[in-house]
């Protein structure tokens, strides 16, 4: 017998449709509410098999498994599910031709981190038990639904294709607004999607195929693959006591004409619909002329949230995650100060740029955990896109697996050994890749020779199966100051480049290597890089010079609408004339909040009133000026301490209240970062201090209290999050040396953790002390659980934090 | 599955409408300092809010002293068997800010820890705002005893995981548990509430 065809090669001639509902069309069978349909596939397996045969009656050609809800979080016997839910979908479907089964996967039913508690590892191992089952039972394909976010989509599309290599189709659940719940956009999704190699994506379930209607419009001029569109009957309505879905069949259909017309290419139904539905919905089509979607030649990057398309307006890379030249940010990654690299994220997404570069590789670090630490946190504040920075292959591939989205890639070049190690990388998690024109001859004289590199890199990728519209090439800046004619040469390359039909990207500032006053040159260079058509540059955003060469070239090429960028810029920045267009002076604050520097008294301020007041721009300017007359150590004892005693003790007579007590500790944490820059490297810790949210306890606030009133006093403190597992904070201490813990729990459920984490730290490390706090703790049971002092709230966790440093000593 | 029966609606965030001042008790905030916080950040929470809610009517038993069956889901809770007062039916609620309220209050951590706790305040007063919205289009059926929310009293967080799955808050309003038992997204409120003359 000839092998049966595959479902992406018949997509290729025709469209094919989905069944319909599962739990609706059963409930109307006899299932009892509350009783998850799956069940009925181990007991009433016959109405299984008939409700699948109902819909092949009507024409579909692809049945969903009866397995939505299964995975082995819910079920202990989900293996039996699995092949069950195979079995009837291919008992039903017997031997009739074009028809095929595809084992359904739904959601876990827990968020994944940051915002949830599911491990994304875990998550991926879970989608992957339910995929082996699917090619040892004979599924077709594997159809991943109802995602309502991006994240556990990712994890789904790898648990499956890294355990089958049946064909996969993902829709996901986008809501009102056309975004997931956790804030996707369509061509994110895409661009994530396409990224990993899935065979169709589209959109299900949701509001009813009106309200996605737009979804698949959008998803059709974005993407190669073909759309899938299977949304609710609407939405459930109770009218004279009875509740339905408000779509009725030949309404639904005709929207669904609309779709196909769209671009939809694989056609079906969610809740509420029924057999129905699908047979007037292959009725509506019928006439409709079937055509496979063109390819679309899109660069896209994308975050969690949204997609970034190369080229159809420069684009802003940060280029300051990378700790180069950069003594602060060197310090931080050594101390495994997170919060550092975080403050610089946000300080340049405030400065406008498009994605961050990040780059954590320093010789004395596990560069491999490190980025992905980086990533993973990153990626938890900030939306912007993200390009992994790292010659470093495992550093590589353990960022792309946890990114949240379609990464820029930096970097290949044309040696082999870099080849080898990045394009299957790139092929397996998706990416848009920086490729150097650079190879083991080195680098080219002549923009020509750079551009033949780029297109050996191109052909490469292409063995890989990687596509040309996924590679930027960086025909690299070089130092004018040891050859003049640099600048010229990559500008060629770019123009040659560009009509090849690559995108480029460039390290702007390279070129004034050697030279004074570099951003006075990198800003006219980088003007003349863009009108060469550059689409990206990798910068300093906080660079005057550079952003207004760059807010000046799109107001002058018509890519400004209405000069909205340009004049938002030179708002932002007047009266700046200094190289660097932001004060980083207050050592912890990005972005707009936290600034806050309103007082009518401005004139007569002192740093002590500064600090009272919670003005932390004022503290900082007012520690300088301090320090520029006296010693640091008097700055402290004078004017921050007694200002803290002051609010501390109002905060204990019930005269300041907690957020008035924070703003003052952040006053004085950002005078603190002055102070230090004049004391020796170390010499201004009050001692150190491991802070950690427990394992299962996703709410953080009362350690971030406790760590901003540490920071405040003078305290170093290593904040290892929330979430945090025993093994983990044992780690930290092992690793940095520290010897005080403060632990914080919320809820009585995850006290136990607190527990386990005291028991282990103490067995493990003896010396160590730990301090606990929360809204559920007592005295009492700190004792019960074995800690080493207990702190009801931030001033006395400063108190105690004291005691026990000096203890350490 | 999304049941029929279920209703859900977006809640217009311009209704939450807190009261500054209001805000500010509720945040234990004195001094005018503060109040310039409030005033400055609780147009940023707001705009991170998508608030929502599902609500499903069900009928309501009451086999014995402390123990109330809700559509065959048997409860043993005093306090909320005191509270239902004998209501025939009962609404399931659920109101959710959403997850993008978790990312920006996560995000604030970074940037400041005073405005990360005021914001909170001002997020968690926004839910209950939200809740209350939710309360008010639900009474239009009938009188309405007091919300009851798992947690309260002797109703115990176990129950949880029933009333999501009743009210399809993961479908509708992406809110799930954690292992410990948490709802995610962190701003979220479920709730029992006795319809009085139903």
């Amino acid at each position: 017998m000839a092998e049966k065809k595959s479902i992406v090669d018949i997509i290729k001639e025709k469209r094919l449709f989905f069944d319909g509902g599962t739990g609706t069309v059963l409930q109307g069978m006899g299932l009892p509410a509350g009783t998850p349909p799956e069940r009925w596939s181990l007991e009433h397996p016959e109405k299984i098999v008939a409700l699948h045969r109902s819909y092949v009656e009507c024409g579909a050609n692809i049945i969903k498994t009866n397995t939505f809800g299964v995975n082995a979080l819910k079920y202990e016997n989900w293996r039996e599910y699995i092949e069950q839910g195979i079995a009837l979908a291919r008992e039903a479907i017997g031997d009739k031709e074009g028809c095929f089964v595809a084992l359904d996967i739904g959601p876990l039913g827990r968020m994944l981190k940051p915002l949830g508690d599911l491990d994304f590892e875990d998550a991926v191992e879970l989608f992957a038990k339910n995929a082996r089952g699917a090619r040892e039972h004979g599924a077709d394909l594997v159809l991943i639904e109802t995602m309502a976010d991006s994240y556990e989509t990712k994890a789904a599309v790898l648990g499956v294709k890294e355990s089958c290599d049946l064909p996969v189709f993902v829709t996901n659940a986008y809501d009102g607004s056309g975004k997931l719940m956790t804030g996707a956009s369509p061509e994110a999704m895409a661009a994530l999607l396409e990224g990993l190699s899935v065979d169709a994506i589209g959109a299900n379930c949701s509001f009813g195929p009106d309200k996605l209607l737009p979804i698949v419009s959008r998803l059709a001029a974005v993407s190669s693959l073909p759309v899938i569109f299977n949304p609710n009957a609407g939405l459930p309505r109770t009218a004279e006591g009875v509740s339905r879905y408000d779509i009725d069949p030949v309404r639904f259909a005709a929207m669904m004409r609309t779709a196909a017309e769209s671009g939809a290419a694989i056609l079906g139904g969610c809740c509420g619909t029924t057999p129905e539905y699908i047979r007037e919905t292959v009725r509506a089509v019928e006439d409709i002329d079937y055509k496979y979607p063109e390819k679309k030649n899109i660069t896209a990057f994308s975050s969690y949230t949204h997609a970034v398309t190369v080229g159809e307006c420069p684009g802003l890379i940060g280029e300051r995650i990378n700790p180069t030249g950069k003594p602060r940010l060197k310090e931080a990654l050594r101390e495994g100060n997170i919060s550092y690299v975080l403050s610089e994220a946000l300080r340049q997404e405030e400065a406008g740029v498009d994605a961050l570069d990040v780059n954590v590789g320093l010789p004395e670090i596990d560069e491999p955990v490190m980025m992905k630490r980086v990533i993973s946190e990153l990626q938890a504040v900030t939306d912007l896109p993200l390009q992994i920075d790292t010659g470093n292959a495992a550093a590589l591939e353990g960022a792309m697996r946890i990114y949240n989205g379609k990464p820029l890639v930096n970097s290949v070049n044309g040696k082999e050994e870099s080849l080898s190690s990045v394009l299957p990388l790139v092929k397996k998690y998706g990416g848009v890749l920086i490729a150097l024109t650079v190879d083991e001859r080195g680098i080219p004289s002549t923009a020509e020779e750079r551009v033949a590199i780029a297109e050996r890199i191109a052909a490469r990728a292409a063995e890989y199966g990687i596509d040309k519209r996924d590679i930027v090439v960086d025909p690299l800046a070089m130092a004018v100051s040891s050859d003049p004619s640099a600048a010229g040469v990559t500008l060629k390359a770019i123009r040659l480049l560009r009509e090849r039909g690559y995108k480029t990207s460039l390290g702007v500032s390279n070129a004034s290597f050697g030279l004074p006053e570099r951003d006075r040159i990198n800003s006219v260079y980088f003007t003349m890089a863009l009108s060469a058509g550059l689409d990206l540059a990798i910068m300093n955003p906080h660079s005057l010079p550079m952003t207004d060469a760059y807010r000046g070239f799109l107001a002058l090429t018509g890519r400004d609408e209405g000069f909205k960028s340009y004049i938002s810029h030179a708002e932002k920045t007047k009266g700046q004339s200094k190289a660097t267009a932001q004060s980083p002076t207050s050592g912890g604050g990005g972005g707009s909040a936290g600034t806050r520097s309103k007082t009518p008294e401005n004139d007569n301020l002192t740093l002590q009133k500064a600090i009272i007041k919670g003005l932390r721009q004022e503290a900082a300017r007012l520690a300088l000026e301090a320090l520029s007359a006296g010693d640091p150590i008097e700055v402290v004892n004078r004017e921050i301490i007694p200002a803290l005693g002051e609010v501390g003790d109002g905060f204990e007579r019930g005269t300041v209240y907690l957020p008035g007590l924070l703003m003052s500790a952040e006053a004085a944490s950002a005078a603190f970062a002055e102070v230090k820059k004049m004391l020796p490297e170390g010499s201004g810790d009050k001692g150190r201090v491991i802070l950690a949210t427990v394992k299962g306890d996703i709410h953080d606030i009362g350690k971030n209290i406790v760590r901003v009133l540490l920071e405040s006093h003078g305290f170093g403190v290593l904040d290892l999050g929330r979430d945090v597992s025993p093994e983990a904070v044992l780690a930290a201490a092992r690793e940095s040396g520290i010897r005080v813990v403060g632990l914080s729990a919320l809820m009585t459920t995850t006290v136990p953790a607190m527990e386990e984490t005291v028991r282990l730290l103490h067995r493990e490390l003896p010396d160590c002390r730990v301090m606990v706090g929360g809204a559920v703790l007592t005295k009492e049971y700190a004792d019960m659980i074995g800690a080493d002092a207990y702190a009801p709230d931030g001033v006395s966790a400063v108190r105690v934090a004291e005691l026990l440093c000096a203890f350490d000593k | 599955m999304i049941k029929p029966e279920i209703i859900f609606k977006q809640i217009d965030k311009t209704a939450l409408d807190p009261d500054p001042f209001e805000l500010a008790a509720r945040l234990g905030l004195g001094c005018s300092c503060l109040g310039d916080a409030v005033e400055e950040l609780l147009p940023e929470v707001e705009r991170a809010a998508e608030p929502k809610y599902s609500a499903v009517r069900l009928g309501a038993e009451y086999p014995s002293r402390g123990v109330t069956v809700i559509d065959g889901h048997i409860v043993s809770s005093e306090g909320l068997y005191k509270c239902l007062d004998g209501a025939r039916e009962v609404y399931l609620l659920a109101v959710t800010l959403g997850a993008s309220v978790d990312r920006y209050l996560y995000r604030l951590g970074v940037i400041s820890g005073s405005d990360r706790f005021v914001s909170d305040g001002i997020a968690s007063a926004l839910c209950e705002r939200a809740a209350d919205i939710a309360t008010e289009a639900l009474s239009a059926d009938g009188s309405l005893t007091h919300r009851f929310s798992p947690g309260y009293g002797d109703l115990s967080l176990l129950h949880q995981q029933w009333l999501l799955d009743e009210l399809s808050a993961r479908e509708l309003l992406g809110i799930t548990l954690t292992e410990s038992g948490m709802m995610v997204p962190m701003k979220s409120i479920t709730a029992i509430i006795g319809i009085k003359n139903g």
